[in-house]
């Protein structure tokens, strides 16, 4: 079968085509290996169970919860099978990293915001360039730590400023990646 | 066969729908078997953990079906247990029967 013809097939009558947050969870979660056939599968349950004359809402709620539910499953699978050992060493590397950064913006005497953005920045982007592939892994083992040091310490009283590493980090991951 | 060779409880459901289902099973028809038999609730995500990891010991394989409208487009994945997987289903059908034998069990 061609692509058009999948195309067709997959056409306007799709309960799921609007369910985009899903649609997210899905890519996220499922292995991609899988990911059609378990699109499919739900697919067919929901014909199945349900009438399709039920507003397409009813659809993607029923769609998130199938998903939400199977998500702690998928993930734990797609760690275990997607991740090569290379990747793992790297994340571990990440996170000494991450945590040595997070004991330096911890004392009372640094303050030097630039310098630290740059350390969490170069070095997010090295280990996504060195792991293969999970950037955003390795994102959250770089800069989920200065974040949870503040949760902790101080009851997450600067969380929104404790939390732009987090965000610094993400893209860094990606473009060493490419 | 060794003591890491004994399946869990629910890669024993999952082998056991295998072999009811013959040659129709695959996500749905697995997971619709496994909840009827079982009168328990079981989500999409276990069914294929499961099917992989029983897959990546050997003891199940699989293939893809033609892609059918009812499912968008998109193919089935068949599954079928292989002899290794029905020795290691009734290795561990017969460690509990002998583990059970003996024991008096109120059932009420």
């Amino acid at each position: 079968m061609t692509s058009s013809d999948d195309s067709q097939h997959r056409g306007d009558d799709d309960p799921f085509r609007s369910a985009r947050a899903a649609h997210w969870i899905a890519d996220l979660v499922v292995p991609r290996r899988l990911r059609e056939n378990v699109w499919g599968d739900l697919r067919e349950e929901y014909a199945a169970r349900f009438d399709h004359t039920m507003p397409r809402g009813h659809a993607s709620r029923w769609l998130l919860r199938e998903l939400l539910a199977a998500t702690p499953r998928f993930v734990v699978g797609r760690l275990s099978t997607e991740i090569s050992l290379r990747t793992w060493l790297t994340i571990l590397t990440s996170t000494s990293i991450g945590i040595a950064l997070a004991y330096v913006e911890s004392r009372p005497t640094w303050d030097d915001m630039g310098v630290l953005v740059a350390g969490i920045v170069f070095s997010a982007a090295a280990m996504g360039w060195v792991g293969s592939g999970f950037p955003w892994l390795i994102a959250l083992a770089v800069g989920a730590w200065i974040p949870l040091h503040d949760v902790v310490v101080h009851g997450g009283h600067r969380l929104w400023r404790s939390s732009l590493p987090l965000s610094v980090p993400t893209p860094g991951p990606s473009c060493g990646a490419c | 066969m060794s003591n890491a060779d004994l399946l869990g409880v629910f890669e024993q459901l999952i082998l056991m729908a295998l072999l009811h289902l013959k040659d129709n099973a695959y996500g749905v028809t697995v997971r619709r078997e496994v909840e009827q038999r079982t009168g328990r609730r079981v989500s999409i995500g276990a069914v294929y953990a499961t099917l992989d990891r029983l897959e990546k010991k050997g003891y199940v394989s699989s293939f893809q079906g033609d892609p059918r409208p009812e499912r968008g487009g998109r193919a089935k994945r068949f599954f079928r247990i292989e002899r290794t997987g029905t020795v290691a289903l009734r290795h561990s059908l017969q460690t509990v029967r002998n583990m059970s034998k003996g024991l008096k069990l109120a059932f009420k």
